[in-house]
C-alpha cells in the first residue's frame, strides 16, 4: 500500500538517523505555532458559523416569519458551483502572489462581514439569500491557502499530525457554536440579533488571529516554469500521484453519503425521536475531535495511506450496520463513534496527503483542485442517495452505496499502491 | 520584535472591544425585553409614537381597586411595577368572569406581537372591547389556541417548575433530545397551566384544540440542521390533552385516494383542524410538491384525500366549509398563499376578498367572518378580519397580534 514518504526519503538518500527519528511517533509539542493560530482562528470562525447556523431555521421561520418552504430553497442555492469555481480561483491566485496569508484573511473577513451584513439585512429576502452565498464564498476562498499554510509549515513527516490538530480545533468550535447560542437564546429568548452581534464579534477575533498573529510560511523559490494559473493548475492532473489522489478522493466521495443521510438513517433505523438527529450530530464531531489528533499521529507513524483507507473502511462498517435488519437503540452510540473515527482518519490525512504530493509552487491551487473535486463529488452523492431513497426502499439505497464504496475503496488501493516503486 | 508587539496589542485590543461590545448588547437586549414585555399595545398603533396601554380592566369590568392596576403606567414603564401590574390583571380574571359571565361576549386568545423582541405573551380581550386586554404574566408562547375552556400555548422555553437554565444546559449536554427545549402547555381560562407540559420535537408551527377541548393537534418543524440535502419535515400529533398522551402521529395514518391506497415517503402533515365530534379532522398532507386536503378519521388512524392545493385548513363552525391558504406562485421569495374557502357540499372553492399572501391558519370568528395574523412590511403582526365572500375587504382587528382563538361568548 501507500507508503511514498519512507520509500522516497530513503530513495533521496536521507541518513538513516534521520529515518529513525520520523519512525518515532510524531509530538505535539512539534507542530508549528502557525498550525495552533490557523486552528484557533478555525475554531473561532466555526463558533461564529455554527451558532449563527444553529439558530438559522429559527430566525428565518420565527422572527422573520419566513416559509420552511422558502428557507429550504435558500438553504438549497448557498450551496453552488460558483463557489468551487472561486475557490479554485483563489488557490492560483495565492500561489501566483506567494500570499497564501493575505488570500485566506480575505476568506475570513468575508464570512465575518457576513454577519453583521445579516443583522443590517432584516427580513429583505434576497438580501438575506445573498449574504449567505457570501459566507459559502468566504469559506470557498479561504479553504486552499490556510490548508496551504498548515502544510507550509509543517515538516513532511509530521503533515497528517499537523493538519489533525487543526481539523481537531475546528471540530471543537463547530461543537462550541451551537451550544453557545442554545445558552443565550436560554437566558434571553428571541435574541436573536444578540447572537449575530456575538457571532460577528467572535469571528472578529477569529479574523484577529490570522490576520496580526500568523506570518506568511516562506518558502523557496524553486525553479518555476510558469507563474502559476488555472491551466497550470490543471495540468498538475497529468502528474501521477496527484492524479491518483484526485481519482481516489473523488470516488470515495462518490460513495460517501451526506451526514444528513448517515443521521437520517440511523434515526429512522434505530426508530428514535427525529428531535436526536442534532444530538448525532454533536456527538460525531466530539468523537471526531477526541480521535483526530490520534488518527493523525497513527497516520504520520503507519503510512497515511493506510489510515486513510481504514476511514473508508469504518464508512463500510456503517453501511453494513444500516443492513441489519434489527438495530439496538444502544447502536447509536456505536454508529456515531464510527462516524466520528471516519472523518478523523480521512479529512485532515487527505489534506495532509495532496500536500505531500505538490510542490510548494502549485500547493495551494492542487489543495483548491483537490477540493472542487470532492466538493462536487459529495454534491453527486447527495443527489444520487436521495433519489435512490426515495425512488427505492431505503436498504437499496445503502447496498448500492455499500457496493460503490468497496468498488471505490479496491480502485484507491489500486492507484494509490501503482505508486508505490517496485 | 516591535512590530510583532505592536500587532499583539492590537490583537488584545480588538478581543477587549469584542469582549465589551457583546457585554453591552447582551445588557441592551435584557433591559429591552424586560421592557417590551410591558409595552403593551393600543388598538390603533402609530409607528413613530407607539401607544403604550397597561390594561386596567377586562372584558369590561370595572376596574379592579387593586392599588398597581388602578393607577395606569405612564409612558415610560419603570421597572418593578408593571411586572406586578400584569401579574395583578391575570389575577382580575376570575373575578371579572365570575361577576360578569352572564353578559360575557366573544373572547379573543392571542398572542401578543408588539415589538421584535416581544416576548409573546399570551392575552385575551373581549371581542366587544378591544382595548381591554388581559395578560398572562408567565405563558409566552410562539403559537396559541383555546377551545372550551382548553387553551395550549406552544413555547420555546422549558417552563417545567423550577428549571433554571444552567439545567436545562446540562440537560442538553447529557443527552437532552430537544434542541431548545419546546413544549406545549396546557392551560384554562385563568392562564393557569393545569396539566403537565408535553415536550415537543421541534420549532412550534400550529396549534389547534378540539371543539370540546378534549384533544389538542400541534404540528412542529422537526429542525436543528440545515443540510442542503435534507428539506424541512413536519411532525403532526394528535395530543389528548389531560393526560398529555399522544394519541397519534397523523404521517402513521393509512392514507387513500381516489379509494385506492396513497403512499410516499415524503408524506408531511401539518395544519389540523377538527370537526365537532373530535374523531373526524381535516389536515394538509404534502407530497412530491403537491399539497392536498385530507380528512382524517382518529379511531381508524385513516385519511383521505378529499381535495388538492389546500394548506392549513380551518373548519367554518357550522362544519360545512373550509377556509385554507391556497399557493399561488413562488416568486423569487417566500411562497405566496391566497386566503381561499372551500365548500365541502359542493367541493368547489373560490378565493376571498384579502389580495396580500397569508401565511397563517385562518380562525373563524363565526360563521360569515374569519381572523388570521398577517405580518406587515416592518416586523409586526396583526389580526385581520374578512368576511366570507369574494368581495369582503379586510380590516384591521388587533394591532400586535397573532394566534387568534375564538371563545363564543355564553349570551
Amino acid at each position: 500500500m501507500y507508503q511514498l514518504d519512507w520509500v522516497t526519503r530513503i530513495r533521496s538518500r536521507q541518513s538513516r538517523s534521520d529515518i529513525a527519528k520520523t519512525l518515532d511517533w510524531p509530538r505535539l509539542r512539534d507542530v508549528s505555532p502557525t498550525v495552533w493560530k490557523l486552528g484557533f482562528t478555525s475554531l473561532l470562525t466555526d463558533i461564529s458559523s455554527e451558532m449563527v447556523g444553529s439558530i438559522l431555521p429559527v430566525y428565518f421561520v420565527l422572527h422573520l416569519h419566513f416559509s420552511p418552504q422558502g428557507f429550504g430553497f435558500m438553504d438549497g442555492i448557498s450551496q453552488g458551483a460558483t463557489v468551487a469555481l472561486l475557490s479554485l480561483i483563489s488557490g492560483v491566485l495565492a500561489d501566483r502572489w506567494r500570499r497564501q496569508k493575505e488570500v485566506a484573511t480575505a476568506g475570513y473577513a468575508l464570512s465575518a462581514l457576513s454577519r453583521i451584513a445579516l443583522l443590517a439585512a432584516g427580513s429583505v429576502w434576497t438580501l438575506v439569500a445573498g449574504i449567505l452565498a457570501l459566507d459559502r464564498v468566504g469559506k470557498g476562498i479561504r479553504t486552499a491557502p490556510r490548508d496551504a499554510m498548515i502544510s507550509l509549515s509543517s515538516p513532511r513527516d509530521e503533515l497528517a499530525t499537523a493538519f489533525s490538530v487543526h481539523r481537531a480545533l475546528d471540530t471543537c468550535g463547530a461543537i462550541l457554536g451551537p451550544l453557545t447560542a442554545f445558552l443565550l437564546l436560554r437566558s434571553l429568548p428571541e435574541a436573536f440579533n444578540l447572537i449575530l452581534v456575538a457571532s460577528f464579534c467572535i469571528a472578529l477575533v477569529g479574523l484577529g488571529v490570522i490576520w496580526l498573529l500568523v506570518d506568511q510560511p516562506s518558502y523557496p523559490v524553486a525553479f518555476r516554469l510558469n507563474t502559476p494559473s488555472v491551466r497550470l493548475s490543471f495540468a498538475l492532473l497529468t502528474e501521477q500521484r496527484f492524479r491518483a489522489l484526485v481519482i481516489a478522493a473523488g470516488a470515495l466521495g462518490i460513495a460517501t453519503a451526506g451526514d444528513g443521510f448517515i443521521y437520517l438513517l440511523l434515526q429512522s433505523n434505530t426508530h428514535s425521536s427525529v428531535a436526536s438527529i442534532p444530538l448525532y450530530a454533536f456527538l460525531t464531531a466530539i468523537f471526531y475531535m477526541l480521535l483526530s489528533v490520534p488518527a493523525g499521529r497513527l497516520a504520520d507513524r503507519w503510512g497515511r495511506g493506510k489510515i486513510f483507507l481504514s476511514g473508508y473502511g469504518l464508512l463500510a462498517l456503517i453501511y453494513a450496520i444500516f443492513l441489519l435488519p434489527q438495530m439496538g437503540s444502544r447502536m447509536q452510540f456505536v454508529v456515531v463513534a464510527l462516524f466520528g473515527a471516519f472523518y478523523a482518519a480521512t479529512d485532515g490525512v487527505l489534506a495532509a496527503m495532496t500536500s505531500a504530493t505538490l510542490g510548494a509552487e502549485l500547493r495551494t491551487s492542487g489543495l483548491a483542485l483537490l477540493n472542487t473535486a470532492t466538493g462536487l463529488s459529495r454534491l453527486v452523492s447527495s443527489i444520487l442517495f436521495g433519489c435512490l431513497w426515495t425512488s427505492g426502499a431505503m436498504r437499496t439505497a445503502v447496498w448500492t452505496f455499500l457496493l460503490g464504496l468497496s468498488a471505490a475503496v479496491i480502485i484507491s488501493v489500486l492507484i494509490l499502491a501503482e505508486r508505490k516503486p517496485e | 520584535m516591535s512590530r510583532g508587539n505592536h500587532r499583539l496589542n492590537l490583537f488584545l485590543l480588538l478581543c477587549v472591544s469584542s469582549v465589551v461590545t457583546i457585554l453591552l448588547f447582551g445588557f441592551a437586549v435584557a433591559r429591552r425585553s424586560r421592557v417590551s414585555s410591558v409595552a403593551l399595545l393600543g388598538v390603533k398603533p402609530k409607528p413613530a409614537t407607539p401607544n403604550l396601554k397597561i390594561p386596567t380592566g377586562y372584558a369590561g369590568a370595572p376596574a379592579s381597586t387593586d392599588q398597581s392596576n388602578s393607577a395606569p403606567q405612564s409612558e415610560e414603564p419603570t421597572r418593578s411595577t408593571p411586572e406586578k401590574a400584569l401579574r395583578a390583571v391575570a389575577k382580575d380574571i376570575p373575578a371579572a368572569s365570575a361577576s360578569k359571565s352572564k353578559q360575557r361576549g366573544n373572547l379573543l386568545y392571542f398572542r401578543t406581537d408588539a415589538s421584535a423582541d416581544s416576548l409573546g405573551k399570551l392575552a385575551v380581550t373581549s371581542l366587544d372591547a378591544l382595548d381591554k386586554i388581559s395578560y398572562s404574566s408567565e405563558l409566552s408562547c410562539a403559537r396559541v389556541h383555546f377551545s372550551a375552556g382548553t387553551g395550549v400555548c406552544l413555547t420555546r422555553e422549558a417552563v417545567a417548575d423550577g428549571e433554571k437554565p444552567g439545567q436545562a444546559g446540562l440537560a442538553f449536554l447529557f443527552g437532552l433530545t430537544s434542541f431548545t427545549g419546546y413544549s406545549a402547555v396546557v392551560f384554562d381560562e385563568q392562564f393557569r397551566s393545569v396539566a403537565r407540559n408535553i415536550k415537543l420535537n421541534g420549532l412550534p408551527s400550529r396549534v389547534r384544540v378540539s371543539p370540546r377541548g378534549h384533544l389538542a393537534a400541534v404540528t412542529v418543524f422537526l429542525s436543528g440542521q440545515s443540510y442542503a440535502a435534507l428539506k424541512f419535515s413536519t411532525q403532526t400529533t394528535i395530543i389528548d390533552v389531560g393526560s398529555g398522551k399522544v394519541l397519534a402521529d397523523v404521517e402513521t395514518f393509512s392514507v387513500t385516494r381516489n379509494g385506492e391506497p396513497f403512499q410516499s415517503p415524503d408524506f408531511n402533515f401539518w395544519g389540523v383542524t377538527f370537526s365537532h365530534d373530535e374523531n373526524i379532522f381535516y389536515a394538509t398532507l404534502w407530497s412530491t410538491g403537491k399539497t392536498y386536503l385530507v380528512k382524517c378519521d382518529l379511531a381508524k388512524h385513516a385519511a383521505e384525500v378529499i381535495y388538492e392545493w389546500v394548506e392549513c385548513p380551518s373548519l367554518s363552525p357550522d362544519n360545512t366549509r373550509i377556509a385554507f391558504k391556497k399557493r399561488v406562485g413562488f416568486v423569487g421569495g417566500p411562497a405566496i398563499w391566497r386566503i381561499s374557502l372551500l365548500d365541502l357540499r359542493t367541493l368547489t372553492a373560490t378565493p376571498l376578498g384579502e389580495t396580500r399572501s397569508v401565511d397563517d391558519q385562518v380562525e373563524w370568528l363565526d360563521n360569515d367572518r374569519i381572523l388570521y395574523a398577517l405580518s406587515e412590511n416592518d416586523k409586526r403582526t396583526n389580526i385581520w378580519a374578512l368576511p366570507v365572500d369574494p368581495n369582503g375587504s379586510p380590516r384591521l382587528l388587533l394591532a400586535g397580534a397573532s394566534s387568534p382563538a375564538v371563545v363564543p361568548g355564553m349570551n
